[in-house]
């Protein structure tokens, strides 16, 4: 049976399934069994649950903490308490977060406490409603963030060669700092050994292996000076463990980046 | 960047694997509470979980060597240890239990702290470190697919980047996280 795309598996996750692809599902219990893995991380990212109800330990664990691992005096106090002696390098609180000025009057030990357990969610909330604000703004957020992160500049889907049914896709993502990494998602292996990610010429005789391929991602750094114009063919091979390190001529996954 | 969060954990990440203690007492502020919630409802008994807690952070800081910051945040592996230390000791005092009628194993659970599920909030905790790590535009991507609710041609539209690279990009991201959630499932420091 012809599986899914795997990101036609991640849409469904999400709960962008199509007629065609919520009958797939129904029939085929491995990609069923990826939708629910990958709705783990659906469900915690839309749970909405916090932690700050939570109880925190009595000092006496971090006493216990404190004196058996021989800790310096630095951090003797229960860090719940440690409200006005952040450990500066680690805790230095950005510019927005910085509420009160040091010094300001004093606050009830127990509010300082809330306050600052309550600082941390929203923390990383706060990120997500600003990359909506930023979105709403339009252009100009985003085009700052696409400036200095990884791009992807060439992508293709990989074709199954005869006997394999497997799907997959590379990508090339630039990165900020100038680098070039070759991302490969892959369907579940048809491998009988192991599989190696090569890039290959057009004449199919010089190639160069970026590596082996685990699982369903792999990334692989591209070689600084490698022109992918000479090496333009993505290729996943079905390596047998026999210690030969050249290409088995047994291809799993093909495609050409565009030129 | 709008906020500092992402580099911010980060930096304690780095600093907790390179033995600063102050990262360790940071990360204790911050983990704690959830590690104690993870270990009373598998142990249901107040002292025991304080007794877990004390152990995950004894363990972790013992074998901060084995904690690699670029595999996974500390949030995710501290869980996992957090996990595993809980299971121990169940298996532990259900050995030591003289009669099986004091068997603590829950089943049929005489009421743990009512509030929210903590291997749910374990999930969400993680999760927020590891989005904070994904980098640009996946970071944005999965919020908005999260928090907004929005398809994935919605945003493609709002972020405008084309269709194909938002739907790879959610797939390589969905992945990623799932594997950094499977860390907090098995994490060990032993």
């Amino acid at each position: 049976m012809q599986h899914l795309p795997p990101e036609t598996l991640a849409l469904c996750a999400l709960g962008e399934a199509e007629p065609g692809d919520t009958a797939h599902l129904a029939d085929c219990a491995e990609c069923a069994a990826e939708v629910t893995a990958l709705r783990r991380v659906v469900t915690a990212g839309r749970n909405a649950g916090e932690s700050e109800g939570l109880p925190r330990p009595p000092s006496s664990v971090w006493d216990s903490i404190h004196a058996r691992l021989g800790l310096s005096d630095a951090v003797r106090a229960d860090p719940f308490d440690a409200v006005d002696t952040p450990p500066a390098a680690v805790d230095a609180p950005s510019p927005a977060q910085r509420v009160s000025p040091a010094g300001s009057s004093p606050v009830p030990l127990e509010d300082a406490r809330k306050r600052r357990a309550r600082r941390r969610l929203p923390q990383v909330l706060g990120a997500a409603a600003a990359a909506v604000v930023l979105a709403a703004a339009g252009v100009w957020g985003i085009s700052r963030i696409l400036a200095d992160r990884s791009e992807v500049i060439a992508a293709v889907e990989l074709a199954p060669l005869p006997a394999y049914s497997d799907t997959g896709r590379a990508e090339v993502d630039q990165r900020s700092d100038g680098g070039r990494e070759l991302v490969v998602t892959a369907s579940g292996s048809g491998a009988r050994g192991f599989r190696e990610v090569w890039l290959i010429a057009p004449d199919v005789q010089r190639m160069v292996s970026l590596g082996t391929m685990e699982g369903t991602e792999g990334r692989f750094t591209i070689p600084a000076n490698l022109d992918l114009d000479e090496y333009p063919i993505v290729d996943i091979s079905d390596e047998p463990f026999d210690g030969n390190p050249t290409h088995s001529g047994d291809s799993i996954l093909r495609g050409v980046l565009d030129p | 960047m709008p906020t500092g969060a992402p580099d911010h954990d980060a930096a304690m990440d780095h600093a907790f694997a390179a033995g600063d203690e102050a990262a360790l007492a940071e990360a204790y502020r911050r983990f704690s509470p959830l590690i104690r919630a993870l270990a009373l409802r598998r142990l249901l008994d107040q002292g025991a979980a304080d007794d877990a807690v004390q152990e995950v952070f004894i363990r972790a800081w013992k074998y901060r060597g084995s904690y690699a910051p670029e595999r996974s945040t500390l949030a995710a592996w501290l869980v996992g240890i957090g996990r595993n230390v809980a299971a121990g000791m169940a298996t532990s005092r259900v050995r030591s239990s003289e009669t099986l009628m004091e068997s603590p194993e829950p089943g049929r659970n005489p009421g743990p702290p009512a509030g929210p599920d903590p291997d749910g909030v374990a999930d969400r905790v993680v999760l927020d470190a590891e989005l904070a790590r994904l980098g640009e535009p996946q970071g944005s991507i999965l919020r908005l697919a999260f928090h907004e609710d929005l398809t994935h041609q919605q945003i493609s539209e709002t972020l405008k980047l084309p269709l194909g690279t938002v739907k790879s990009h959610i797939r390589r991201s969905l992945v990623q996280l799932r594997q950094r959630l499977e860390v907090s499932d098995a994490a060990s420091a032993t």
